[in-house]
């Protein structure tokens, strides 16, 4: 039942809707940013805490045998980022275990990192042993830079290099524009679209955020099909925990839960 | 050290001056559909500068190309050679003063009036950007030079006097001009072609050029740019024989066409606008209309956005003639120190508003500098292209601008790293094509720049750097 569940989820994720997305996908708000999962699946570095820890489940579609645990850190010292961190998909025998890596540089006024991910089906819980022929990895960056007033310019390509076994989602270009104030923020995106048979060759994405680093909502929108994603964090002195649901068109939702910890600099 | 920091930035900065306002790059009518394109670079030297050069390119597993090239310029003396195999760009020419005119001896690169007759007239669907600093990057005119060679004379004074001789296109010319003040007049004989004439009238504001053959057939055209308040307009318009062709068989465009630009501020803004009209003949003509809106922003940011619509074709014969294209792209580019972050989308479609879309393309380029020197670049380009429709993505080298065509489905990314090595600079490339269905191998390329100068004179253009 889980072999078939998890192709066919994938199969129809990928044909229908494109997942923005994999294995560290964080329940944060896009924009302003997570501090560590974000950092190693977008390649975008955040100039906020000095160390972070984020752990976070996802659950793909209301399987409740299709899910991604994952956990990453990252440490920043002066304008030197770096994160790591762990990722499992699915139950044993037919999931994969993900390891990922950032190092990048980040100022106030923009950032940029080089994020690498590598996968390999596994075959018990906690293995990293499955098929050789089974693995993979990508490489990809990221870089934002502030435009003018709080407007910042962000692209991401997550997957510029690929090698080994396909990755389970392809990650094209995204680009995009961000606006940060002091209790809100909103950003306009464009993921490319390759390798889908139709006229479809990207979806757009506009969202909102509105609060502050106590208690912030979010919603966001996207096209072709239109699906929304809504959000809510909530956080004290460090310590923060974000819900996150994804809309699909023909799936049930996918739903997120980050718990964050988060020292120095701006969390 | 924060100098040096703001310096480069600067440098990366100016860089991209030609991303953020570039026009749409479109290769000439006489580029091979589908296939990449090779122009020479708008660069110059200042008196006194040697260049040197050695590049190689290949792919994985295949053959390696190499290119060498030499430049120099002094007062009585400046030439430049390429080399390679399979080079576009190889050959060169040697110009040396000789009493008081200019001897050039290998390629004939001259051009006569607005090239209608001799040296390649410009395509009515690109702008012309006379107002151009000379060495700037917008005066790219993506125009080839000549293949033949040969011998050429230019004598300043009262009177001047230009004549040329030589081997083209496989057939032997000879020809020369005399221009006084605004005024020119001259004729190129070739060898079993019969021989074309050239009446030419150029002043700052004004150009205009008649051409015509020993069969009757006739071109002429008129450049008129004038200023209105801060704001600039030029008109071209073209006329003539649908059968005429320039000497030396050099490349053809439309004989009949009318194009109108300008630029002007609008505020904070700049806007630029390009309407044209051509025809080759019955049945093939085109038309393009471009406006643009740029910002400058703090901090060297930038930002542009443009609509086009095309249709109609621009070739004398062959490939697809289109219905109308609309499309628009934007650009922008954000600075934050040191690292240069561009990005830039577009989108073509067969319907208005860019309504299905034939062509899109996503782009990202961000260049960091490293220590030591170093610096990278990368480039990444998501793009969708339907059957029959080409997109040309710019790859600038150091002497040379490379438009590589695509189409299909799929990513390029390009890595370039630069470091200052040998007194010089070296430049590696790696480009790999990620495209459904195709395999291709990665393109590298490996290139040695050196600009030295001989003697005490005025800085050249630019820095090393920015060249």
């Amino acid at each position: 039942m889980i072999a078939r569940a998890i192709p066919l989820a994938l199969a129809v994720l990928a044909s229908v809707s494109v997942a923005h997305a994999q294995d560290f996908a964080s329940a944060a708000p896009p924009w302003p940013r997570g501090a560590a999962g974000p950092l190693l699946e977008d390649g975008l570095p955040r100039a906020g805490p000095l160390v972070a820890l984020d752990a976070t489940v996802t659950r793909w579609f209301g399987l409740h045998t299709l899910e991604t645990r994952s956990l990453a850190c990252a440490a920043r010292f002066r304008s030197v980022i770096v994160a790591a961190g762990v990722s499992q998909t699915g139950g044993p025998e037919v999931g994969w275990t993900a390891a990922g890596f950032a190092i990048g540089a980040v100022r106030q006024g923009g950032g940029v990192a080089l994020r690498g991910v590598a996968r390999r089906d596994r075959l018990t819980s906690f293995a990293f042993d499955g098929d050789a022929r089974t693995a993979g990895g990508e490489v990809g960056a990221g870089a934002w830079a502030e435009v003018a007033g709080g407007v910042q310019l962000w692209a991401s390509a997550p997957q510029l290099w690929r090698e080994g076994a396909a990755p389970p989602l392809g990650r094209a270009l995204a680009l995009g524009l961000a606006w940060e104030g002091s209790n809100a923020a909103a950003w306009l995106a464009r993921r490319a679209v390759t390798g889908v048979s139709g006229a479809r060759s990207g979806e757009h994405e506009a969202g909102l955020t509105l609060g502050g680093s106590r208690l912030a909502f979010w919603c966001a929108a996207r096209d072709r099909p239109l699906r929304a994603s809504l959000g809510v964090s909530a956080g004290l002195q460090g310590v923060r925990s974000a819900v996150a649901l994804d809309s699909h068109p023909v799936l049930a939702e996918t739903s997120r839960l980050t718990f964050s910890l988060a020292r120095g600099g701006d969390p | 050290m924060k100098l040096r920091a703001c310096a480069c930035v600067l440098i990366v900065a100016c860089s991209f001056a030609v991303a953020v306002h570039a026009d749409l790059i479109e290769p000439p009518a006489d580029a091979a559909e589908g296939e990449d394109f090779v122009t020479e670079s708008a660069d110059s030297l200042a008196d006194g500068d040697v260049e040197l050069g050695l590049a190689a390119e290949g792919r994985s597993g295949g053959a390696i190309r190499q290119r060498r090239r030499v430049r120099l310029r002094d007062e009585d003396l400046d030439g430049a050679w390429r080399e390679g195999r399979d080079d576009p760009l190889g050959g060169g020419a040697l110009r040396r003063t000789v009493a008081g005119g200019r001897v050039s001896v290998g390629r004939l690169a001259t051009r006569w009036g607005r090239g209608l007759a001799w040296g390649g007239a410009r395509d009515p669907w690109q702008r012309s950007h006379e107002r151009a600093d000379p060495g700037d990057v917008r005066r790219l005119t993506l125009i080839r030079p000549a293949s033949g060679q040969g011998v050429a004379l230019e004598r300043g004074g009262a009177l001047g006097v230009e004549a040329l001789a030589g081997r083209i296109a496989k057939r032997e010319m000879a020809g020369g001009r005399l221009r006084r003040g605004p005024l020119a007049a001259g004729a190129i004989v070739e060898r079993d072609a019969g021989a074309t004439g050239s009446l030419a009238f150029v002043t700052d504001a004004d150009q205009a050029e008649l051409a015509f053959d020993g069969h009757g057939r006739w071109n002429a055209e008129l450049l008129h740019e004038r200023a209105v308040g801060p704001a600039w307009i030029g008109t071209r318009v073209r006329g003539g024989s649908a059968s005429f062709r320039p000497a030396g068989g050099r490349r053809t465009v439309p004989t009949r066409s009318l194009a109108v630009e300008g630029d002007a501020p609008a505020g904070a803004f700049g806007v630029r606008a390009l309407g044209a009209l051509w025809r080759w003949n019955a049945g093939r003509a085109g038309g393009r209309l471009a406006l643009e809106v740029n910002r400058e922003m703090a901090h060297h940011s930038a930002l542009a956005l443009g609509f086009e619509e095309q249709h109609g074709t621009r070739r004398p014969s062959g490939g697809r003639v289109t219905g109308v294209r609309q499309g628009w792209w934007g650009e922008c580019r954000a600075v934050a120190d040191p690292v240069v972050l561009a990005v830039r989308h577009e989108v073509f479609g067969a319907r208005s508003f860019a309504r299905e879309a034939v062509r899109t393309a996503s782009s990202l380029q961000l260049d960091a500098p490293l220590p030591a020197g170093w610096d990278a670049r990368v480039v990444h380009t998501s793009y969708r292209v339907r059957r029959g429709e080409s997109l040309y993505l710019p790859e600038p080298a150091s002497d040379r601008l490379v438009l590589r065509a695509l189409t299909g489905d799929g990513e390029r990314t390009r890595l370039e790293l630069r470091a200052p090595i040998a007194g010089g600079r070296v430049s590696a490339g790696l480009a790999w094509d990620d495209t459904r269905g195709r395999t291709s191998q990665p393109r590298w390329s490996v290139e040695w720049a050196r600009r030295a100068r001989t003697k005490r004179g005025p800085p050249s253009r630019g820095t090393e750097e920015t060249r």
